[in-house]
């Protein structure tokens, strides 16, 4: 195993006054990285935590799926299982709320989407943990994304695909997972040729409590992100618009509101930008969209971005094969990158 | 074997009628000289961009930008059956396609259709025509159908008639292939035939499988006495067509049928499709069983084909649902190079005219011919990196740092061992080099931004429900002390004094001094109140001053931070230091705490602050501390509730969360306890659930016996009943306690250790 090395940058920008600088300088504490052989034999595409943050599933191109644990006797992260999930690329994956189970969502280039649920009489890396509930063959393009909804609107979760549907499913008897309903099958797009190539699409579910539950849409080559709803006769609708990007939307993420007087969306674009739209209650049924300056630091392709548990910090990560982490300073408002996670390949150059 | 004829097209080819000049059709049939009216100017620009310049054909691709001109790369035609096969002529210059009722050739100077020829099977609707040939060397004038009655039709084209009906196979010939004057028919009957065309009598050879339907039969390209041919039952066999008696060799490839195979040029290396989604590719020089490569792709593989002058990179189509021409990379089995997606239905076959360009039949009735250009680079579409958040403000991630890697396909591949061992048995390991550089990383961070044992800490330790404003904030400020929250230990002190009530005011008082000794820190928030009384103006608390407090405190937070291992945070020293020692300023203070202040405005905006942070904790434990003393938008209320509980959750802190619904007065909170709350209980002797609540649930009907009694005093238990996991003996909680107290075993002498010493909190 080589060795690897990561290393973190402060910027010190984010700080408050020269005092703290001092102070914080001479205690620079490097966040601690620790790496992982992931042992996937093609580029991996999603990583997620469950619920309780103790487990990882990874998803991949080699058309596995591996479930880690964190070992806290030998201090590292041990696969749980690895199955073959897809005939294609694995490109997201998603846990349900551990309170229907140890369950997972995966979908792929291959068209589907799978539910896979844990056999705990199973043997760890028998390849058999985690059996396939269902898998659910609606799209004709391949599904691009796949998340559960909050736990509190049930077992329920969203896709998207390069058809340009979103279809929202949901399993009526929470405790039959081979049980599926096709609850809504909406088009997202205006775009009908239907070809692979034209859709990139991604979603992300208000993860707050609302009262009518929503969505954002990235709608691709159409540059823009759509708020989907319910509107008042139950129809899920676009309603307002992310605009401003000046190519393909790679990745969206709603962020947790934590009971803020606003939401927050972040969007990844082909266009090199991470946004950051705040929405607020404009009290007449929709928001007011204010959009943050820009924020351009990867300089290439941007592919993801992700909040954290409390919505107070954004990772993006783009082609430049660096995580960045994007925190709001308290005074001005201002979104600045508190700091950066990569690889350096000649640790001798390295510079603090 | 280069199929690169156009090199030169610039000389050979200026435009149509050029064309024509130089190539007069050997059969001549000027019947076919309308159909090329309009495409003649097209053609010629086509022509002239194309040749100008060739050397752009080449990797320049920029995925997802709108191609500037498609006509140079993409070329139509819709015919008016489903077809099921096409065939070059030798030269590359014209195609012949085959469907139901269709047997058209095509000449293709490059960018533009010319149909030549229909050749009219006489059509009765006998002839449903499975595969085409056209043929080569000696019989580059000749074209063979296969049919699904088993008749093979020859055509010769320099009239334009059937020449031959070849009839010997029983069943329907899957798959023709030339070979010279040979011509090899291979069949559903089980039986492969070698004809030979210069005299078409009878068949030459039969080769009898003896296994079932053959669905492909090849000649390899370099060693012309070799073919190889694909099963229905899964299994490819090696023949020499000088020993027509037995096979070669013969091994298992796939699960369920073999479809298709294609020889590499290179003449040793075999590639096979099947019904069971793979492709592989097989040496056919040893006697290796197992494939040499395997790709798994999303559906039965029809066809597959080599691309010319890429040694590593294949294509194949798929039976069913897929309208996609993949094209894959060897040394990269799971992610396709690229795709063709212009077909609307599937394609049911294709061959490479060069390098870069494919022609292809499909159910959609057209024949498409496409640059590579215009295919889809699959990688474009994936994304190269991954991130996840848990809840401790650890971030999971893959990343990946291949952007100054030049070649496509070694572009991100992550390294593997088993990478290592495959790129020896490359046909070229020309760029294995550079795919080891670039590896996707994985990792876990752990941020300093989110302290969840402080936090857990405050969530187990605050009081929530206690009446007394004072005594709680007392507490909790405390206890967010203890946890090294300085910040928030001192809101509480402020929000203290705030909802001091007038009643116990003077008493509570007279502890103040207590109060001040506790820590530095915290007679900062008591002082700047104190300074402002002793100008003897007004109080005014109102923001710049809040802020200020906020500010400095904020600041000795991130110190705090940073040195969380020393068992006492420094002391931070703050701007103002004098501190109100006397008991005049308390005295005053006093009476600064009677007069009643605008508390509102303050509150919002402390509330907002750590709803601002995503603190929801300390939101939530205000809410709870002050009761209906605070005035604040319900809805927000509710989310820091629903967000603190869900927080609580992901830490597992379930006594903590059960806490927090049973004393909020919000009902939508209050009701999550007040679901599900029956538990369903059977005798533990018969298994008949307990349903009679008149007889109560500690006795059941049919056993007629009490249920469960207390393994200690060997009642009845009514009210709380514990009972162990393990060995489900229990009884009143009280005994249980007063036992394992002193006990680990269990009370009734079953020799459970239900309660190790261990284990106990």
């Amino acid at each position: 195993m080589t060795e690897f090395l990561f290393k973190e940058l402060m910027l010190h920008e984010f700080l408050r006054n020269s005092v703290q600088k001092k102070k914080i300088k001479k205690k620079t504490s490097l966040m601690a990285v620790q790496a992982f052989e992931s042992s996937h034999d093609d580029l991996i595409h999603d990583v997620s935590y469950d619920f309780y943050g103790k487990r990882l599933a990874t998803c991949s191109s080699d058309q596995r799926v591996k479930v880690w644990e964190y070992s806290q006797e030998n201090s590292c992260w041990e696969p749980v299982d690895t199955w073959k999930a897809h005939e294609g690329s694995v490109l997201k994956v998603s846990w349900a709320h551990p309170e229907f189970g140890q369950v997972i969502a995966t979908c792929s280039f291959d068209r589907t989407v799978r539910i896979w649920e844990e056999q705990e009489h199973e043997s760890r890396n028998s390849g058999k943990r985690w059996t396939e509930k269902a898998v659910l063959r609606e799209s004709t393009g391949s599904v691009q994304d796949v998340e559960f909804a909050p736990n509190y609107m049930g077992l329920k979760f969203a896709t998207c695909a390069a058809d340009g549907m979103l279809r929202i499913y949901e399993a009526l008897e929470v405790n039959n997972l081979a049980q599926w309903t096709l609850m809504e099958e909406i088009s997202i797009t205006t775009n009908t040729a239907g070809k692979e190539s034209d859709g990139h699409y991604c979603l992300s579910w208000c993860p707050s409590r609302s009262t009518t539950p929503m969505i954002v849409i990235g709608c691709g080559k159409e540059n823009c992100a759509k708020i989907f709803r319910q509107d008042s006769t139950n129809r899920w609708q676009a309603f307002e618009i992310l605009e401003g990007h000046t190519n393909t939307v790679y990745d969206v993420s709603w962020a947790p509101s934590m009971g803020r007087a606003y939401h927050l969306i972040a969007t990844a674009s082909k266009d090199h930008n991470v946004r950051i739209f705040k929405l607020v209650d404009n009290k007449k049924d929709g928001f007011d969209i204010i959009l943050a300056p820009e924020l351009s630091d990867h300089s290439v392709e941007v592919w993801k971005v992700e909040w954290n548990v409390t919505g107070t910090i954004l990772s993006s990560s783009g082609d430049d094969g660096r995580v960045r982490l994007w925190k709001c300073l308290l005074q001005s408002g201002e979104w600045k990158c508190m700091s950066t996670i990569y690889y350096d390949r000649q640790p001798e150059s390295m510079e603090m | 074997m280069s199929k690169k004829w156009f090199t030169d097209s610039k000389a050979t080819t200026p435009t149509a009628s050029a064309i024509n000049n130089q190539m007069s059709f050997p059969w001549g049939n000027n019947v076919y000289e309308k159909t090329k009216t309009s495409s003649n100017n097209e053609e010629k620009q086509n022509e002239t961009v194309y040749s100008n310049n060739p050397s752009s054909l080449h990797f320049n691709f920029a995925l997802g930008n709108t191609w500037p001109d498609t006509s140079r790369l993409l070329l139509k035609r819709k015919l008016n059956n489903a077809l099921v096969a096409l065939s070059a002529s030798q030269d590359l210059t014209q195609v012949i396609i085959a469907g139901r009722d269709v047997l058209r050739i095509l000449r293709i100077p490059e960018w533009s259709i010319i149909e030549e020829n229909h050749l009219r099977v006489r059509t009765n609707n006998r002839y449903c025509i499975c595969d085409v040939k056209w043929g080569n060397g000696v019989t580059k004038n000749k074209i063979a159908t296969a049919t699904t009655i088993g008749a093979i039709l020859i055509f010769d084209l320099e009239n334009g008639r059937l020449k031959t009906e070849l009839k010997e196979h029983r069943r329907a010939v899957n798959r023709i292939c030339f070979q010279g004057p040979l011509l090899l028919s291979a069949s559903h009957d089980g039986t492969m035939k070698l004809w030979d065309l210069r005299d078409p009598i009878s068949a030459k050879f039969t080769f009898e499988g003896k296994s079932e339907g053959v669905r492909d039969a090849q000649f390899n390209a370099l060693y012309q006495h070799d073919i190889a041919a694909a099963f229905e039952n899964g299994t490819i066999q090696k023949w020499d067509i000088r020993k027509p008696n037995v096979y070669e060799r013969k091994f298992n490839a796939h699960v369920g049928s073999v479809l298709a195979i294609d020889w590499h040029s290179e003449g040793r290396i075999l590639a096979s499709g099947g019904r069971d989604k793979a492709i592989k590719i097989w040496d056919m020089s040893q006697d290796i069983r197992k494939a040499r490569d395997t790709i798994l792709t999303m559906a039965g593989i029809t066809r597959v084909q080599w691309r010319p002058d890429h040694p590593d990179e294949i294509a194949s189509c798929a039976m069913m649902s897929d309208n996609r021409i993949f094209v894959w990379n060897l040394k990269r089995p799971y992610v396709s190079s690229y795709f063709f997606e212009e077909h609307r239905d599937v394609p049911t076959g294709f061959l490479w005219r060069d390098s870069d360009v494919l022609w292809s039949v499909s159910k959609d009735k057209s024949f498409i011919q496409q640059d590579i250009k215009i295919s889809c680079q699959t990688l474009g579409l994936l994304s190269k990196s991954g991130i996840g958040w848990s809840a401790y403000d650890n971030i999971a991630f893959a990343i990946d740092n291949s952007n100054e890697m030049t070649d496509d396909q070694s572009r991100s591949l992550p390294y593997s061992s088993s990478q290592v061992r495959r790129a020896h048995r490359r046909i070229s390991p020309s760029n294995f080099e550079a795919s080891t550089l670039c590896q996707q990383k994985t990792g876990v961070a752990s941020l300093p931004t989110f302290d969840h044992k402080s936090f857990s800490y405050l969530a187990e330790n605050y009081k929530i429900s206690e009446p007394d404003i004072w005594a709680a904030c007392e507490h909790n400020s405390k206890v967010a002390w203890d946890a090294q929250r300085f910040r928030t230990a001192q809101t509480w002190k402020i929000v203290q004094l705030l909802y001091m009530t007038e009643a116990n005011d003077t008493a509570k008082l007279e502890n103040i001094q207590n109060v001040q000794s506790i820590p530095n820190e915290n007679e900062n928030v008591d002082n700047s109140i104190g300074n402002n009384k002793k100008s003897n103006k007004p109080i005014d608390l109102t923001e710049p001053n809040f802020e200020n407090v906020i500010d400095e405190d904020e600041s000795s937070d991130e110190t705090e931070d940073s040195c969380e291992d020393e068992p006492h945070p420094k002391k931070y020293s703050i701007s103002s230091s004098n501190l109100p020692k006397n008991t005049d300023q308390i005295v005053g203070f006093k009476s600064l705490v009677r007069t009643s202040w605008n508390k509102e405005p303050m509150m919002t905006q402390l509330l907002d602050y750590y709803s601002e942070q995503g603190d929801v904790q300390m939101c939530v434990t205000l809410v709870l501390v002050l009761g209906d003393e605070l005035k604040f938008d319900q809805e927000r209320i509710e989310q820091w509730f629903f967000s603190y509980i869900e927080l609580l959750h992901r830490f597992q802190l379930w006594s903590a969360a059960t806490a927090v619904i049973k004393f909020s007065k919000i009902p939508v909170v209050f009701e999550i306890n007040q679901r599900s709350t029956t538990i369903y209980t059977t005798c533990n002797n018969c298994f008949r659930p307990l349903m009679n609540s008149t007889n109560c649930f500690w006795y059941c009907e049919k056993c007629q016996r009490l249920l469960n009694p207390c393994s200690i005093c060997h009642l009845t238990v009514k009210g709380l009943y514990t009972w162990c996991q393990g060995c489900s003996h229990g009884g009143h909680l009280d005994h249980m306690q007063e036992w394992f107290g002193t006990n680990e075993y269990c009370p009734t002498g079953c020799g459970h250790l239900c309660s190790p010493k261990d284990y106990r909190i």
